[in-house]
């Protein structure tokens, strides 16, 4: 399945970051996903390479269509690539990853259990020890504001609180990597502000790793200290814009000029492409 | 979740309309029930309507009481092969149901068969079973496995199919087994489906026992009613036929109450909708 490949060091996308290999945590290399049924072939991805660094914040944003699902499922080893190397801490990934925490669009909660419960799901299905875990659950709920709704059940919360709870299993038991999918696109703009800054504050305490999948590129430039730009048909790496902006920021930073710059230019890109 | 918080002795107004939201509920059919019974006691009695046509349910409990040692007697054989039909019926549709959702060659051999069988109408082959294993308990058990298997079949396998593809991402990214998969993911998911199925497949039971008691057997609810139907006994035809409605009735609330122990979280949540 997986060709290893020797590549000439010219690279145009990820390059913009550099840094030899082994500082990368996620490596992806000249990837292609080709989706074959009886009659037709679509490609989904075609020569997508890029890094992510230890502790580092990737937003990859797109247009829909433009393979971002399809990129996150091959970093969690939930799909194989047609060809090109795909390495997490340089073990090429043949297998679902298992040190990685996943937060869907939808939150995807087990409706007979309860918030804890849904959370220390993580816990027992990896056979952990949970008084381990325990306190780093209710650390994560406190956090994202879920400490009164410890007992309630999944049904009994709104959609922004189901996403807070979807979050807190994904880093609860620790994982070196976080993947989000499109996390916020089912919530309205105010749960969704809310939850930028609070994701914000908890990545920077954890200090995890993270590939945040959205189609915002207020979102993306928000939470990114990189964003990768994604083009579609076939799905394409863009570019790579590092954001300088420093970290904490706030809500507010979004009517700066630093920041209309960082968008508008993602901006100018979709429309040279013809997305936008 | 507030439950646990305000744990004081004494009634809140909340609990307090939730007990009279109950007993409103078990109130009004039972009310309904009253009013039909004693609409049905003035009109046998205003019109003086024949007894073999219509007795009156005075002489219906009338006989009910005097004779309970012999409707109990049909009642429970009736009950053994409706409980042990619908059991093996849930055997039958548990192993059908995973086999076809695990297994490609099961889905695409067995499960057209399965829509395709229950064009066969079940009473029309009660006779043959009858001719097979004679006239005991045996032919009725088969009669309500073929008719109440179905349901819980086709409902297992869609609560299995309607596990999102987002929860088997989860699953393996935890890197759970088959068996954990299948244990903490798809059975919870599928349980409210697969007790839609046995409420289904219970009342189709009931019908199951009596279809295969009515073409041929010598005792049990069915074998009674026929024989009260021959000696025109109208009395003891309705007597029958109430505790075959009982009968029926008291089956599915067991079964709602097994749900509710089953599924904790639908009444916890359901309570506070309220």
């Amino acid at each position: 399945m997986m060709q290893v490949k020797v590549k000439s060091p010219a690279q145009t996308s990820g390059a913009r970051h550099g840094g030899p290999d082994h500082d990368a945590f996620v490596h992806i290399e000249n990837v292609r996903k080709v989706f074959s049924s009886r009659n037709s072939e679509v490609v989904a991805l075609d020569g997508v390479s890029m890094k992510i660094g230890q502790g580092e914040f990737v937003s990859v944003v797109g247009p829909s269509g433009c393979g971002k699902t399809t990129l996150m499922n091959l970093v969690a080893g939930l799909e194989q690539a047609t060809s090109g190397e795909l390495c997490i801490q340089d073990r090429p990934v043949v297998a679902p990853v298992t040190d990685v925490g996943i937060v869907f669009q939808d939150p995807t909660l087990m409706e007979w259990r309860t918030v804890l419960g849904n959370i220390m799901l993580q816990i027992e299905v990896r056979k952990l020890r949970r008084e381990e875990y325990y306190d780093h659950a209710l650390e994560l709920l406190d956090s994202l504001g879920l400490s009164k709704f410890l007992h309630a059940y999944p049904a009994q919360l709104s959609g922004g609180m189901k996403q807070r709870v979807s979050i807190a299993r994904a880093l609860v038991h620790r994982p070196k990597l976080l993947l989000m999918d499109e996390p916020f696109s089912a919530l309205d703009a105010i749960t969704r502000d809310k939850l930028n800054v609070d994701l914000q504050k908890l990545c920077l305490t954890e200090g995890i790793t993270t590939m945040f999948i959205t189609h915002s590129i207020t979102d993306a430039v928000f939470l990114g200290d990189r964003v990768v730009v994604m083009t579609p048909r076939p799905g394409q790496i863009a570019r790579s814009i590092e954001v300088g902006l420093p970290k904490p920021r706030s809500l507010a930073e979004r009517e700066t000029n630093n920041f209309a710059n960082y968008a508008g230019e993602i901006r100018t890109i979709f429309e040279t492409a013809g997305v936008l | 979740m507030n439950r646990s918080v305000d744990a004081k002795p004494g009634m809140t107004a909340e609990q307090r309309d939730r007990i009279l939201g109950r007993l409103a509920d078990i109130a009004f059919p039972i009310g309904t029930v009253l009013t039909i019974v004693v609409a049905w006691e003035a009109v046998c009695r205003v019109f003086d309507v024949p007894t073999y046509l219509l007795p009156p349910p005075s002489d219906v409990f009338a006989l009910m009481a005097q004779r309970t040692d012999l409707l109990f007697y049909h009642a429970t054989v009736t009950s053994g092969e409706i409980l042990l039909g619908f059991f093996l019926s849930i055997i039958v549709g548990v192993v059908l149901a995973l086999l076809i959702t695990n297994y490609r060659i099961f889905e695409r051999s067995v499960y057209p068969l399965l829509i395709v069988s229950q064009a066969v109408p079940k009473a029309a082959l009660a006779p043959i079973f009858i001719v097979w294993f004679g006239l005991g308990w045996e032919p009725k058990v088969v009669v309500v496995v073929l008719i109440a298997f179905f349901p819980i079949v086709i409902d297992l396998v869609a609560g299995i199919r309607s596990v999102p593809t987002s929860m088997h991402k989860l699953a393996k990214s935890m890197g759970a087994s088959r068996f954990d998969t299948m244990r903490r993911f798809i059975v919870p998911h599928a349980l409210p489906h697969f007790f839609s199925g046995l409420k289904v497949a219970i009342t189709l039971s009931v019908s199951g026992a009596i279809i295969g008691e009515f073409v041929g057997a010598d005792r049990g609810l069915g074998y009674l009613l026929l024989f009260a139907n021959g000696q025109l006994d109208t009395n003891l035809l309705f007597a029958s036929i109430i505790i075959l409605s009982l009968l029926g009735v008291i089956l599915f609330y067991l079964l709602l109450a097994v749900e509710h122990l089953c599924m904790p979280w639908r009444s916890a949540v359901q309570t506070k909708t309220h």
